[in-house]
């Protein structure tokens, strides 16, 4: 029985090893760099790759001393994504090791151009590539973002995923990963993707560019970007200035209701969450029924942005589909932007002066 | 005859759900395509059904002779090639499962060739030793599917699984019969009643419903997660994990493949062990490792010349092949069997 366990064990360990990233093959650590960030740019059929990655040699004595010299930006060309990565692995002698990839970065001229299933094809299938990259878009060539500075990170391409992840968070930007895009292939959703634009040498998120079947449609600015965060369930924070009151409204929330409206379905918005007047100017009041005309403006905005350029980001072919068995996802994706759509508030304000709460009241 | 070397019914159990897991881990993406919630429960169910119905003949006949299907040496060949042929099945997706997505610059050949050998030599450690073994893999194996299953749950979305599609029992029925043949251990009921002390039909309809009760929660897991695209990746389970994490522990996958490995060695050695046995029954007892070095040199071979083209691919043969091999020792041994002891 022992012999039998270490035999089972050894076995099992052996295989492991031989299955560990780096240890499959005979690729040395010094024939690798350590892809941290990718860059799309160029047009269909000339794609160039910009590829932000640590260069293990130089990481000797860790890499938080030596993050500005071991991390650096190269650039290869080709027909492809994949093409381009071999044509860099011909001119650099290195071999691309895209596990420890963060963000993806495509420019918005080649997203208006090409489909993004198209372009992002090799990193869709690959099996490297981790479903948890963030994937943005960025004004102009994508370099600009792989090239700025990294902040306080050790890895710089930390800066913009953080940035992406704080915005999220507060609805200034949405967030989308490498298994929303996996996702929308399959056509469960249409996928949206955060904009950067540089600013100082800094990324500043910009609104989102929206997609149909993959192919950028149209963009949303910041307040419709916020309302998408909101409808999307990623904000946790959404600040609102109005008539000099600024509010917090914590863990915002959406349900949607889809009812059958004759031949076509209407669907109901309802968001709810608890809200706080943290700051006033010039002896302002807060008021319950301004911050509902607010959130329910820039949801109906939202809504109203996404039908134009029919984008289904909110999956509503597919939510329509799968509590109305009598439609199919296709017949309702077809009808989607010319339903009806109403916005509806259920916001609990508090008052810190005066420990009032106030319930909103939908006009 | 009956066997000396007894096993316990938990300990077939363990054993029988150990083998299976390597399955559910490595769940092939038509298992998800198109299929419904109450779809995928109406697969579990129906295929649960059919082979309790499969097992009831030979269950009935041995309960009361408590003697091994292998009467004569026929039998104990066709039952022989039967196991190298599931082990070729299991090898066949390994390699499959290797080229596709673990790692492209893998050595295969050498994996699948240390692979066999290390599960045969288990083989040859005998039963009671696995079975030992398989209740630590198998209870590792489900804690560990669970706790991937509890990690997935931020990136499930109700909204993810397929609606109701009217395509009526057909595409039920139809992935029933997919799915039939991937509970190879089905075919060593007859095989392995002998060595089992105690109510081993009781195993056997344990093992029938843990398996299925594991798969349908692989299944929606998988679906919730990545949606309609589980169907469009090889191995949708294992592409989900790569979703999940816990702290600065991101590769999630690697695990799945430590436990899979762990599971396909328990089943590897389990019908290498069932294959000994028949080679024993035909040429004696001095037989076991000749046999097992044939065996290994015979899969290797095997294994390396046909693992051209994707697994899915050959699926369609080897169903026909596994369906009429099922068929031969499930209902025809047993009537045999019968007749037998009847004159």
């Amino acid at each position: 029985m022992k012999r039998f366990s270490v035999i089972g064990l050894l076995t099992v360990l052996l295989t492991v090893v031989g299955l560990v990233p780096s240890c499959g093959s005979e690729t040395a650590l010094r024939d690798r760099i350590v892809v941290t960030a990718l860059g799309l740019h160029g047009e269909a059929g000339t794609y160039t790759v910009s590829v932000q990655a640590i260069d293990s040699l130089k990481t000797a004595s860790g890499l938080s001393e030596q993050s500005e010299a071991a991390t650096a930006v190269y650039t290869a060309s080709g027909g492809s994504l994949s093409a381009a990565l071999d044509a860099f692995l011909e001119e650099a002698g290195r071999e691309t090791y895209i596990l420890q990839n963060r963000l993806i970065t495509v420019s918005d001229a080649l997203c208006r151009q090409t489909s993004l299933f198209d372009t992002m094809d090799y990193l869709i299938r690959h099996a490297d590539s981790r479903s948890r990259v963030s994937v943005a878009v960025c004004r102009g060539d994508p370099v600009a973002i792989l090239d700025s500075p990294s902040g306080n990170d050790a890895i710089p391409a930390y800066y913009p995923v953080g940035i992406l992840q704080e915005g999220a968070a507060n609805g200034q930007c949405v967030m989308s990963t490498l298994l929303d895009v996996r996702r929308a292939v399959s056509g469960m959703a249409d996928i949206t993707l955060p904009i950067f634009k540089v600013t100082n040498k800094r990324p500043v998120p910009d609104g989102t560019l929206l997609f149909r079947d993959g192919v950028a449609v149209g963009e949303l600015n910041v307040r419709e970007t916020k309302g998408l965060s909101l409808l999307m369930g990623q904000a946790e924070t959404l600040l609102a200035v109005i008539d000099g009151v600024t509010y917090a409204v914590t863990s915002p929330h959406v349900e949607v209701d889809v009812t059958e409206n004759g031949t076509q379905h209407a669907y109901t918005f309802t968001v709810s969450g608890e809200a706080e007047a943290v700051e006033t100017r010039n002896g302002a009041s807060p008021d319950v029924t301004a911050l509902t005309r607010y959130l329910t403006a820039i949801v109906t905005d939202t809504l109203r942005a996404l039908d134009a350029f029919d984008c289904d980001a909110l999956g509503l072919a597919r939510l329509t589909a799968v509590r109305d068995r009598t439609v199919t996802q296709k017949t309702a994706r077809s009808q989607l932007h010319t339903c009806e759509k109403a916005v509806f508030c259920d916001i609990r304000l508090r008052d810190q002066r005066s420990g009032m709460e106030r319930l909103s009241a939908n006009e | 005859m009956t066997k000396k070397l007894q096993i316990s019914t938990s300990q077939l159990f363990w054993l029988l759900l150990a083998g299976r897991l390597s399955h559910c881990l490595l769940l092939p993406s038509d298992s998800l395509h198109a299929l419904t919630v109450p779809d995928l429960i109406a697969v579990t169910l129906l295929n649960a059904l059919i082979l309790l119905l499969l097992i009831l003949p030979t269950v009935w006949v041995l309960r009361r002779t408590r003697q091994s299907l292998i009467g004569s040496r026929l039998s104990a060949v066709i039952y022989g090639v039967l196991m190298l042929f599931v082990v070729y099945l299991d090898l066949l997706q390994f390699t499959d499962f290797a080229r596709q997505t673990a790692r492209s610059d893998l050595s295969v050949t050498l994996m699948t060739a240390a692979l066999i050998v290390t599960g045969l030599t288990a083989a040859l450690y005998g039963i009671q030793a696995l079975g030992r073994s398989a209740l630590v893999v198998a209870v590792l194996g489900v804690t560990l599917l669970l706790t991937f299953c509890v990690l997935l749950i931020p990136q499930m979305r109700a909204v993810h699984l397929p609606p109701a599609v009217f395509g009526g029992f057909h595409p039920v029925w139809r992935q029933t019969l997919k799915e039939l043949p991937r509970t190879a251990e089905i075919v060593a009921v007859g095989a392995l009643y002998p060595y089992v002390n105690g109510k081993p039909f009781r195993a056997y309809a344990g093992f029938i419903g843990a398996s299925g009760a594991v798969t349908l929660l692989v299944c929606i897991v998988t679906a919730a997660v990545l949606g309609d695209f589980a169907g469009l990746t090889a191995y949708p389970f294992y592409t989900a994990v790569s979703a999940a994490h816990i702290g600065i522990a991101e590769s999630l996958e690697l695990p799945v493949v430590v436990l899979w490995l762990g599971t396909f060695f328990i089943r590897m050695a389990l019908f290498g062990w069932l294959f000994l046995e028949q080679a024993q029954t035909i040429f004696g007892e001095r037989v076991r490792m000749p046999a097992a070095l044939t065996a290994a040199v015979l899969l290797i071979t095997v294994t390396v010349l046909t693992q051209r083209g994707t697994f899915a691919g050959q699926w369609g043969i080897i169903t026909v092949l596994y369906g009429a091999a099922l068929l031969t020792v499930t209902l025809i041994f047993p009537l045999c069997q019968r007749r037998r002891v009847s004159s």
